[in-house]
This record gives C-alpha cells, structure tokens and sequence, in this order.
C-alpha cells in the first residue's frame, strides 16, 4: 500500500521556514518537497490548515506535517493550535506531535517540557515560568541570582536580559511582561476608582515570562540543528560585553566541535523522538547544557549556509565530517521520511 | 478525607460570578471551603504560578479544579492553558480537562468530532484571508446569491474593522 503524507500550508499557502526564499518569506518549496516525497514513493497531498479534507485523512490514514507560525501574539499559530490539537484527539499521525507545537516560539511550555522530561542531561538549567509580573512580585523567595529573564516568545535574544538582584529583576520584568492595552487599561483605573480598594485591577503586565539560572562564564554557544542522522552546526559568539549569543552576527561553521558535542545533541533529539530538532547548547568546558530547543519552524541558516555537516553512522558509532553543502528540502524529507520509516 | 487544590489567578480569584463581593473577585472561597467540608472534602486555594513552580510539594492524589481568564488577548490565559496541559501530561487528575479550557474554534471542532447530526453547519477559519477565499469559494459553489452574501460581507467589515489576523467561527 502507498503511503501517504498531507502537508498543511498556512493561509498563504506557505510552509515552515526557510532563509534563502524566492518570495520574501515564503517558507520552502512545497513543490520540490512534494517531488522529493513522491520519488520516496509516497503519495503526497497539500491542504490549507483552513481547508483540512478529513474524509481522506479517515480514508487514507496519513502522516500530517504541518507548518507553525510566529505571527505578532501568536494569534494565527493559536489557530494551529486548535486545529492540530484536534486532529490528535482524532487519533491521527501527527509529525511533530502536539506537545513540541505548543513548544514552538513559547518558553513557558518549551520550560515545562524540560520539566516534564526525565532526561538528566537536560536539566542544568531549571526555570521558573510566570504568567503575569504579578506572579513574580508576590514570590517571597527570589535567590540564585544573576538570573536570566525572558519573555514567552521572541527570537535573536529578543526579550532575554539579566538580573543581578531582585530589584533589577523585577525591574526588567515589570518592562518585558507589559502588555499595554490603553482602552483595558484605562478601564481597569476607572474600575479601581469606581470600587475603591477593595478592587484588583487587572494586570497591566500579562506577557508571559521565564526566569532561569545563569550558565556564567560562556563565551559562545553552539546552534546545532539535527535531522536524521545528520547535524549542522555554528558556532556563535557572545555579542560584545554581553551573555547572549542569539543574533550577535559572530558566527563560524566550525569543524572542530568540543568532544562529545554531537552525541549530547543527538542523544536529546532522540529522546524526544522527533524527526528533526533544533538546539542551543552552551559548553563550560566541562558540562554541555541546553539552552533552547524547538521542533518546528526555527531557523535554518545553520543548515543553509553549512559548508559541511557530521554524518552519525549508527552501526560503528562514530561521525563523519562530510564537507558538501545541503539543501534544506532535501535534508527536511530525508529526516521525515528515516523517521516514518523507523516507525514501521 | 480527599483533598481538592483550586487553582487561582494572579489575582487569587477562583471562577466567576455575578453578583460577586469584591467587584469581580470571583466565587466566594470560604463558602466554597464550606460546602466542600459538608461532603468531606478539603479543598485548598493555590495560585497557577505558585503550583507550577513548586510542583513536587502538591500530590497527583488530589483533584484539580482551576480559573480561566477572559483577559484582552487572552496573554494570562495561554499562561493558564500552557500549565494546565503540562499537568495533564503529568497525569494530575485535572477537571476539566485541557481540551474543554480551549477556545470557541476549538469547542466547534469538538462539536465536529461528536457523532449527533447537526443542526449548525460551522466553518473555521484562522484568519480574514482565509475565509475570504473559502466562503467565496463556497458561494459561487452553492450559487447560494445574496442573502449569504450579506453575511460575508459582515464577516469582512469585521476583519477590516479589527484589521488584524482574528480567530472566529462563522455559521452559515
């Protein structure tokens, strides 16, 4: 029996993420996706994530790849959402699966994910996930600072800063969790006049936010972008008197990698189980810890611009340095396809 | 005696009420502390910020009850979702469940899913483009004339209106 694979476009007819486009943001070339699966010998049908044909998801049973969205606020990636969560209470086959959506360009879960994971390597870093600047001023206990602070979405170092005490802390938080909204707010200080003190008013402050022990001392840290069995990596340096290395532009495509690197990333895609991942990992020279990670829809110039990748071969355990260049398309089926297949 | 954790707002709010005292503070706490006592039942009052990041200290024993929110954009609200779908993946006994906390979209596509025939035919859309494609689509489809044409245009005042991406539903 053929297998089958739908893809879900958002409302531009685009799908997941890509840098080098011909249309300015334009995701990747659904045509040359859809050919690359066809010549894997599957059968292969695009949908909008507004237009799902449930009768040949019924009939067919197929795997869904489907594409996320980092639109202002979320508002369309909430109406992924939806329509992705219901086709896993469905029962249908989903790539990724719900939980690593509901991770993609959200701390807060992406932090409770870590969380909820058994997976040791992974736990170097521990969060505290807030829901409003409120939440943070009554917590009593504040300690373990410096303390990094970022808000629940935002790329590039976006929403990241540091806080050496409680003071700065919540000085920061009150700032990057403001969700200023002035018909709400004027409304609420009416209310508080109207009622008096018995009234609370609404939190001016409702951007979700995360705080987490700092790893001191990096000066760089490692994307690392893993599909299949194969891993891209750039090295990006600290941006200048800063701790953050997201967006500081001092990239390099390195070959020499701290021993064991790869395994540390590799061994995190597979416990999570998905066909493709994308990693932060900051090394102390000792510890590799991980950062950030996403599943979905993150960035991929690490791959695109890669002069070589490493190669894990299963059998002997080993990586292999191949020096070519990839194409994203290419790399994005293989990894689906070696993970639907290790599925069967 | 079983032990039930309700889980509040920033705010320490439980629930919604009318004709509640402070002005929009919620259900009244003690009498629900009272009512729960009559069937046995001790119910405890924590916030979702102070649960989640203490979450070894509260047993998956208990049950878990716990406040929405109707805040502007839903921002505290994605909060709330995001820590009540990790509980579930933990197996905390949480009533109700995630999928009854999600939005209006959300509760149509469930409708969809359950086998009754109905009454009300739904489309959802994710955004204004979306259903300016689709419904004209399915208007010329239907040669259905004006009378649904008055209601997409609705639909499209709307959007431009709010001129920005909105989740709804549309019944035809």
């Amino acid at each position: 029996m053929i297998k089958s694979i739908v893809l879900l476009t958002d409302y531009k007819g685009f799908f997941c993420s890509k840098q080098k486009t011909l249309i300015y943001k334009g995701g990747m070339d659904i045509s040359k996706i859809n050919q690359l699966f066809v010549d894997k010998g599957y059968e292969v049908k695009i949908m909008s994530v507004s237009a799902i044909d449930y009768g040949y998801l019924q009939q067919k049973n197929p795997y869904i790849i489907y594409t996320s969205s980092e639109d202002k606020y979320g508002f369309y990636k909430s109406y992924i959402e939806d329509i992705v969560f219901d086709m896993e209470q469905r029962g249908f086959r989903l790539i990724p699966n719900y939980v690593y959506l509901k991770a993609h360009n959200n701390k807060v879960a992406m932090e409770l994910l870590r969380m909820r994971s058994s997976f040791e390597k992974i736990q170097s870093i521990q969060s505290s996930t807030y829901g409003c600047y409120e939440e943070l001023l009554q917590k009593e206990q504040l300690q373990n600072f410096p303390l990094v602070i970022k808000t629940a979405s935002g790329a590039m170092s976006r929403g990241v800063a540091k806080a050496e005490n409680k003071k700065e802390l919540l000085k920061i938080a009150k700032v990057l969790s403001k969700s200023f909204d002035i018909k709400h707010d004027i409304k609420e200080i009416l209310r508080k006049i109207r009622y008096g003190n018995t009234y609370k008013k609404e939190s001016f402050n409702r951007m979700k936010f995360i705080t987490q022990n700092l790893i001191t001392d990096l000066e760089n840290d490692y994307k690392v972008l893993v599909y299949g069995d194969k891993a891209y990596v750039l090295y990006r340096g600290n941006r200048k008197n800063d701790f953050r290395a997201s967006g500081s532009g001092k990239f390099d495509f390195v070959e020499q990698l701290p021993q064991s690197m790869l395994d540390y990333a590799y061994s995190i895609k597979e416990f999570f189980k998905v066909s493709h991942i994308s990693l932060d990992i900051g090394f102390d020279g000792t510890n590799f810890h991980l950062i950030e990670f996403q599943f979905l829809y993150f960035g991929t110039t690490t791959l695109e611009k890669a002069p070589h990748y490493f190669l894990w071969d299963k059998h002997k355990k080993t990586w292999s340095l191949i020096k070519e260049t990839s194409d994203l398309e290419e790399v994005y089926v293989y990894s689906i396809v070696e993970f639907i297949e290790q599925k069967l | 005696m079983e032990k039930i954790i309700a889980l509040t707002d920033y705010k320490n709010r439980f629930g919604s009420k009318h004709f509640d005292v402070p002005y929009r503070s919620g259900m009244d706490k003690q009498a629900l502390r009272v009512i729960f006592a009559n069937w046995n039942i001790e119910i405890e009052f924590v916030q979702f910020a102070d649960l989640i990041n203490n979450l070894s200290h509260y047993s998956k024993d208990a049950y878990y009850i716990y406040t929405s929110s109707e805040d502007i954009n839903y921002y505290y609200k994605s909060f709330i979702e995001d820590v009540i779908y990790y509980l579930e993946l933990l197996d905390y006994k949480i009533i109700s469940s995630y999928k009854y906390l999600n939005s209006e979209v959300f509760m149509e596509l469930l409708m969809l899913g359950l086998s009754y025939k109905h009454t009300l035919s739904t489309k959802i859309f994710g955004s204004f483009e979306e259903s300016y494609r689709i419904i004209n689509t399915y208007l010329k489809e239907m040669n259905t004339g004006p009378l649904y044409g008055i209601f997409t245009d609705e639909i499209i005042d709307y959007c431009k209106k709010h001129k920005k991406t909105v989740n709804f539903h549309y019944y035809i």
